[in-house]
């Protein structure tokens, strides 16, 4: 096996760059965790509450995830912090022996929790269930997940809505570096649970600037990007993953967290990321859309309940794939006549949109490895755009260029 | 006539009270042989609730399901699914052997209290009241090509308790024997499609002269008898209630009596059909059964084949079903329930199978798992538990039949009724779990239908508050 052009080891992780992209800052990796080898670049599917919506934890094995995500927030609420220290941890409880990662509960503050008031100390909200005050610290957030036992955790940050401009940005990017202190402090299982950092700082480029090097110095073994996908235009977004993988260490891996539509991961995958998270698949297929090389369809739509063809026809998906070939030989008139009405057609989106999702990412590292990316990548906009190169958005055009990948050519 | 499709394995004929048998039922389209009693799995809109077609193939033994025509109504008269120019079961995504029984209506269905017409039923379906005229069913029928086809009754509104009057039983029984003679007249069967008639409940068999005198002339067409027997009535005791086979003539409508073989003897009597032939042909319960008890006792009425509303009923009221046939030897004979409500806060830390005498069919899930997926509302916990659900049941059956050809069905069954809290137990455990729980299927019982399906789980109700 050649050497790896860049690597980093920690206690549980093992960093190894394998190929890079001669054109754009595209890479693909092998990252070994306390259960298992994963491959990046990947995107994670999101079982917020220990289970995918409708899955089994055998279907999602089925699929070749090798890593999901758990949320810390939702699992300290239900099932709490007693049970998973009884039952030893999420593994156990949801009988999946593959990778977690779980978010610090951060992000919930800021979606979920309006009345949340943030200080030095930590967040304070009320429980959504009965209304009692309660306190989220960076120790109680380690504590956590700690408790859940997940191989990725992720530091608890100061998240403020990405549109927010002003002195509070500063702010929660030096609390955020602040707490990462605490949370390394706090942290006791650096053995067998890697704590990764998260870049705050708005679309700021010198706090992002700044933020970065701080989180450097602290050396964990993996680094996210944070506080983006919020609402900031497309553009702004490109330009910050961008700087932040310019500062970055090339040999740890990089998580963009909360990043999940088809354009966004391929444009971020040239920009330099490695991993990224989203619920957009899962839940979008409960609202009767299907992920499609041609971009999204809603199955709802009555001029599917004649269609007796797959949701894609290049689709490899256990639902779309005939059943001569092992799979279920879905149409698009079955999956109409059942989603938003029957749970088994959610069930089937889900597996659907899972499957596209990993394999758009599995199919970039096969690129990348053999030095193909830029075409891969106008493959992609080609199929989605139907060749119409007048429809590409100019941001992909934009950000793309700037990784010398010229989507027009 | 012998039917050569059905054959009677063993009996337990010689004893005047259990009449239980077991027998094979061939079904030459999908290559099928099913050994009876078995088990029939409803489906909902060509699906199997809970159930994602990977699963059914995997992870249970489902060889037979049933489907309704309510489920397709909604965009009559042009069904999109009636367009598909291959076998329906490549659509619903099943396996090409998967034994297939049409219905018009679910089991579990919601009476609607508009009247029947003369060419059409009236139905309430998820999507609203619908009408299904008798030319559309056999379309129907004709499309789908199920391996068994139920002929469809006029039966008026049940819900409001009442009976018939003796206009209405004349009407009944005509009708029912018009859309019988169209089906039979128009229905394909020369590919095996096997044809089952509807024996009208609630009526005497004394004024089914007509009706039956018309099943005797097309006897060769007919392939098996569907029963509607009344559930409610099952237990009692009561001899007003239940009809014996003695039928009081001058009734013209009364409950169902008390078992089918006493029936096919009243229709014999008053149609000159011969009885031999009847009783040879397999017996299918379509009222929905909500306890195993019902079943064993169906069973020892010599029915064959059930609807399972069971498992999934269960397993959206977050029950896992914890029983065996026969029961498992216990040190002492105390009342057990038959299944475990999970919503208990004693399952929270529960690392044990959820499975106790039944097979293992979750692997490494455990009860506190399957607590904390009804805690948070996640959809997995109904697949899960209705994998589980559907495999006891399988158990179940594979029991009755042993018991039934080794001739100790009778004594295991009051042995069952001893060990197992029976009824009032068993309805109230559903009652109180399905109070709590989320509507996960468009035809949970008791139940308004209704289109807030997966709205319900709160991620997305989450999702639309922060949209606004």
């Amino acid at each position: 096996m050649p050497s790896p052009l860049a690597s980093s080891a920690s206690k549980a992780l093992t960093f190894n760059v394998i190929a890079k992209c001669s054109r754009s800052k595209a890479r693909a990796s092998t990252m070994i965790l306390p259960h298992g080898e994963v491959q990046t670049p990947m995107f994670m599917p999101v079982a917020t509450q220990a289970s995918l919506k409708g899955l089994t934890s055998a279907q999602l094995a089925q699929l070749d995830c090798k890593l999901c995500l758990n949320n810390t927030y939702h699992l300290g609420l239900k099932p709490g912090q007693e049970v998973l220290d009884a039952v030893g941890g999420a593994h156990k409880l949801q009988s999946w022996d593959r990778n977690i990662l779980t978010d610090s509960g951060g992000f919930q503050m800021v979606s979920l929790l309006k009345l949340a008031t943030i200080n030095e100390q930590g967040v304070k909200f009320l429980s959504p269930h009965d209304g009692t005050p309660m306190l989220l610290t960076p120790e109680h957030s380690m504590s956590l997940q700690n408790s859940i036992g997940s191989d990725i955790i992720m530091q608890l940050d100061d998240v403020v809505s990405t549109l927010t401009t002003g002195p509070r940005v500063e702010e929660a990017m030096w609390r955020s570096i602040r707490w990462l202190d605490r949370c390394i402090a706090a942290h006791k299982y650096p053995e067998r649970q890697n704590l990764f950092a998260i870049i705050q700082g708005g679309i700021d480029d010198d706090l992002r600037k700044i933020c970065c090097e701080e989180m450097m110095k602290r050396d964990t073994p993996g680094i996210a990007i944070g506080g983006l996908s919020g609402g900031e235009d497309k553009s702004s977004y490109c330009r910050t993953v961008s700087l932040c993988t310019d500062i970055l260490p090339q040999n740890k891996p990089r998580y963009c967290m909360g990043v999940g539509y088809a354009e966004d991961l391929i444009v971020s995958v040239a920009l330099g990321a490695d991993l990224f998270d989203c619920v957009f698949p899962t839940r979008t297929a409960r609202f009767g859309n299907a992920l499609t090389s041609s971009g999204s369809i809603n199955v709802k739509k009555g001029q599917y309940a004649e269609d007796f063809s797959p949701l894609d026809f290049d689709c490899t998906c256990p639902v779309c794939k005939p059943k001569s070939e092992g799979g279920m030989g879905a149409t698009k008139a079955f999956l109409h006549h059942l989603v938003t009405k029957e749970t088994t057609g959610a069930h089937l989106l889900t597996l659907h949109n899972i499957h596209y999702q990993l394999n758009l990412m599995r199919k970039a590292r096969e690129a990348i490895v053999d030095d193909k990316y830029p075409e891969y990548v106008r493959e992609f906009f080609s199929k989605r755009y139907a060749g119409d190169k007048t429809r590409y958005p100019q941001w992909c055009i934009d950000a793309l260029a700037s990784v010398n990948i010229d989507l027009l050519a | 006539m012998t039917n050569k499709l059905f054959s009677v394995r063993s009996s337990t004929e010689g004893n005047s009270r259990i009449l239980a048998r077991t027998g094979t039922l061939l079904l030459p389209k999908v290559g099928q042989v099913l050994t009876t009693p078995a088990l029939l799995t409803p489906s909902t809109r060509g699906t199997l609730p809970n159930l994602t077609p990977d699963n059914v193939k995997n992870v249970t033994n489902i060889k037979a399901i049933q489907v309704s025509v309510e489920c397709f109504m909604g965009k009559l008269p042009s069904v999109p699914f009636l367009k598909y120019p291959g076998d329906i079961r490549e659509i619903f995504c099943l396996e090409d052997d998967m034994i297939m029984v049409l219905t018009p209506r679910a089991s579990n269905a919601e009476p609607s209290n508009r009247a029947n017409c003369d060419d059409a039923i009236e139905m309430k379906t998820v999507e609203g009241f619908r009408k299904l005229p008798i030319k559309n069913f056999i379309e129907f029928a004709q499309r789908f090509n199920p391996d068994i086809l139920v002929c469809p009754l006029d039966l008026p509104d049940s819900g409001s308790g009442a009976f018939p009057g003796n206009n209405r039983i004349k009407k009944l029984v005509h009708r029912s024997r018009c859309w019988l003679n169209d089906i039979i007249e128009k229905v394909d069967t020369t590919n095996d499609t096997q044809i089952f008639v509807s024996v009208l409940p609630t009526v005497n068999p004394f004024y089914q002269k007509e009706y039956f005198s018309f099943i005797n002339q097309n006897l060769e067409s007919i392939k098996g008898l569907n029963f509607h027997p009344n559930i409610s009535v099952l237990f009692s005791d009561d001899k007003d209630n239940v009809e014996s086979s003695e039928f009081n003539l001058s009734k013209p409508c009364g409950l169902t009596p008390r078992d089918p073989a006493s029936y096919v003897e009243a229709v014999s009597k008053f149609s000159n059909v011969a009885m031999d032939d009847l009783l040879e042909l397999p017996r299918y319960v379509s009222s929905a059964c909500t306890l195993p008890h019902h079943i064993l006792k169906l069973v020892s009425q010599g029915y064959d084949l059930f609807n399972d509303d069971i498992s999934v009923a269960y397993a959206n009221a977050g029950v896992a079903l914890d029983f065996t046939f026969p029961a498992p030897p216990f040190a002492n004979d105390k009342e057990r329930n038959f299944g475990i409500s999970l919503w208990k806060k004693m399952y929270r830390i529960d690392m044990t199978s959820v499975h106790c005498h039944s097979t293992d069919v979750l692997g490494t899930h455990k009860k506190a798992y399957i607590h904390h997926l009804l805690n948070a509302k996640e959809m997995t916990s109904a697949v899960l538990l209705t994998i589980h659900n559907t495999r006891v049941m399988e158990d179940f059956f594979e029991g009755i039949r042993r018991t039934v050809d080794n001739n100790t069905f009778e004594q295991e069954m009051k042995r069952f009724f001893q060990i197992y809290s029976g009824d009032n137990d068993g309805v109230k455990l559903l009652r109180e779990s399905r109070d709590i729980v989320p509507v996960a299927s468009a035809f949970v019982l008791d139940r308004p239908p209704t289109r807030k399906l997966i709205a319900f789980y709160n991620d997305d109700l989450l999702w639309k508050k922060n949209n606004k």
